[in-house]
Parts: structure tokens; sequence; C-alpha cells
């Protein structure tokens, strides 16, 4: 009779040891599994596509370069394109399309800090008495943004100028270039690019 | 008890969520190749020693990440397809004739990027400048260039440099220069 009762008692504690184990195994596996959405659960019976899977994100162009090559010898001439460097001749690359080599525009494909480089072949002018510079804005969005001196040499030949400038742009933000010609004495030459190129790159 | 002992075990296998992720942080970026050269010396454009008229024989070595830039030859070699931005920085001596020369002969100190020994569209004639008299003073003038090119891997980019001279032993000489580069995308 003891002993029954001893049986049953070990018994009683078998049980309680393996209800607490399976608790602590429920326990563990619940903690591993992420909490239930209401979205993951299918009840249409349908194919299983989420909505937000139907609608990507619209990814951000994270690589810009570009560089567009203006062949000349053209002269810059007051009004002349409304005033901006168009029509250049070929792109030598455009990495994210946000250069219209046409228009001489370029189009910030993504929000970020930009680089522009920009180099230019200039015909030297006719006098040595007044030495004047070819000035080039740096057009922000149809604006006067920031203005370059590029130095101009005297006499025969030509001479290469040119500047690297740091921007921070918006998407859609515009760019571009607009000389400001000016002439030294009169029957010097014409400010003028023998080349010309425009370029730059998206840093971050 | 065995399956208590066994969950316990499991419990303590299994890694805490995030772990993965943070390995993976760990791992260093790849390093973008990075060259900066100078060259410190006195140098005619015409200088026979220095192998010819290419700019060689670099001084120092500031960065060349990659080895990707051979200061001996002066040649960068691209490692990997891409958009580079290279820089080139040349201080310059005046010319030392004061001459009605100077006004009708093209004068300037021209620099060419050449990429697997062709010139490319970026040649660069900077201006130059004369002293009347040889001077006390360091008459030179610092000109830089900086440039985007697509290159792809392999490709070899050098520099050429020329000064004209106004006569016979009078021409511009080149005191320092700077060749510098990186890869953008």
């Amino acid at each position: 009779m003891t002993d029954h009762t001893h049986y049953l008692k070990y018994t009683k504690m078998k049980i309680y040891l393996v209800v607490l184990a399976c608790f602590m195994i429920a326990a563990h596996a619940n903690a591993q599994q992420p909490p239930i959405n209401k979205k993951d659960l299918n009840t249409s019976g349908q194919q299983d596509v989420r909505p937000e899977k139907l609608k990507p994100p619209v990814p951000v162009v994270e690589k810009v370069a570009f560089s567009a090559l203006l062949i000349g010898p053209r002269e810059l001439i007051l009004g002349v394109d409304g005033n901006i460097l168009r029509r250049f001749t070929r792109m030598e690359f455009n990495e994210g399309n946000g250069f219209d080599a046409a228009a001489g525009v370029f189009t910030a494909p993504s929000a970020g800090y930009y680089c522009l480089v920009v180099n230019a072949d200039m015909p030297n002018y006719g006098c040595v008495e007044d030495p004047v510079p070819l000035g080039i804005y740096v057009m922000k969005n149809s604006q006067r943004h920031q203005l370059f001196h590029l130095p101009v040499g005297y006499g025969s030949g030509s001479c290469s100028a040119g500047f690297v400038t740091y921007l921070q742009l918006n998407k859609g933000e515009k760019l571009s270039l607009s000389p400001l010609p000016a002439g030294c004495s009169p029957g010097g030459k014409r400010p003028a690019v023998s080349q010309l190129i425009f370029s730059g790159y998206k840093i971050m | 008890m065995l399956s208590f002992i066994l969950s316990f075990a499991f419990w303590l296998t299994v890694p805490a969520p995030g772990s993965g992720s943070a390995y993976l942080h760990s791992i260093p970026p790849d390093s973008r190749p990075v060259f900066l050269a100078v060259m410190k010396e006195r140098r005619t454009a015409d200088n026979s020693i220095r192998g010819g008229d290419l700019l060689q024989s670099f001084t120092q070595v500031e960065k060349n990440e990659g080895h990707v830039f051979n200061p001996g030859t002066g040649i960068f070699t691209v490692p990997v397809d891409g958009i580079y931005h290279l820089t080139g920085r040349f201080t310059i001596g005046c010319y030392q004739c004061r001459n009605r020369e100077f006004l009708d002969r093209p004068m300037s100190f021209d620099v060419t990027v050449l990429k697997n020994n062709s010139p490319t569209i970026h040649q660069f004639s900077f201006p130059v400048e004369y002293t009347g008299a040889v001077s006390i003073n360091p008459n030179t003038r610092t000109h830089e260039f900086n440039i985007l090119l697509q290159l792809k891997a392999g490709e070899q980019i050098q520099l050429r440099y020329r000064s004209k001279k106004c006569s016979p032993v009078k021409e511009a000489f080149l005191y320092e220069a700077h060749f510098s580069g990186m890869q953008i995308h």
C-alpha cells in the first residue's frame, strides 16, 4: 500500500516535469517566431501576393556621372541660345541619364552632393593691354549660382582653364553653364571656346 | 526531464536574432583605387634622361591603394572598369625672354593625357608668362586640370608634357608635378 502511494507520488512528479518541459519548449518556439502580422495571412485563396510587393519603391539613382564634349570653335555671343552653352557635340558617358546634350542641361536624377568639373580651351585674345577673363556662370534652376573667371591668354594660340565645384542638389534640380562673354579692346578677337567639357558626378 | 535539458541546450545553441547581420557589417567594404604621386625636381620639357616628354620618375608616392600607380614609369593602370576622377598639377617657371616672338608665336606649357600611349581629347595648353631677367624670386605658376574618364580594366594612363621654346636655350622649366586619381563609380 505504501509502495503504491510512493509510486503514485513519483508518477505525479514525472507528469509535472514533463508538462513543465513542454511549457518551456513551447515558450522557446514561440520566442523564435516573429509575431503574426494580419497582413501576412492570405485568406482569399488566390496567389499569395502582398499589396506592397505590387508597387515597388522607386529606386534612388546612386550612380550618376556625365561628361559632355563641345567641339568648337564656337564664338560666345551674348543672347545666343538663351545665353546657355547648348548643342554639345557628343556625350562621353551619361550614367543616370541626367544630361541633355542638346539643351546643355543636367537634371539631378536623385538628391545629393555633386561635383562639377568644367574644362575649356579658349583661343587667345589679340590684345595685350586689356586682359579680359572669360566668365562662366553655373546656373542652378535658371538662376546665376556661381561665377568663375577663366584666364584667357594673349597672342596667338590657345589656352586651357577650368574649374571644379561642389553643389548640393535636390532631385530634379537643373544645372547649366552660361558664358559671360566680354571682348577686350575693339578689333581684338571675340571670346570663344575651341573645346569645352562639361562633366560631373554624384559624390553621395 | 530529458526534454527539459534538451530544450535548454537547444536554446543555448540558437544564436540571438540579429547576430547574423552584425557579422556582415563587420566585413570591411572594398577599398577604392586611389593614388597620389609627386615629382619635385627641376626638369626641362625635352629631358632625355627622364624618358623624353613623358612624366616619369616620380620622387614621392603619397598614396597608392591597390598598387595601381607605377612611380617609375608614371603609368596608372586601371584596375577595374569604372569612372575615374584624375587630377594633374604643374608648377612651371616663367620664360626668360621678353620679345615680340612671345606674342607672335604660340607659347604654352602643354600637357596631354595619354591612354594606352595615344593622346585623348584631354589636352591642356597652360599659359606661360615671361620674366625680364633671371630673378631670385620663384617666378613660377601652378596650373591644374581635373578630368572625368570612363576607363576599362587594364587601360594605361600617363601624362605627356611639352613646353615651347622662345629661344633655343630658354624654355619654361617644370619644377613640380602632382598626379592623382580615384575611382568614382
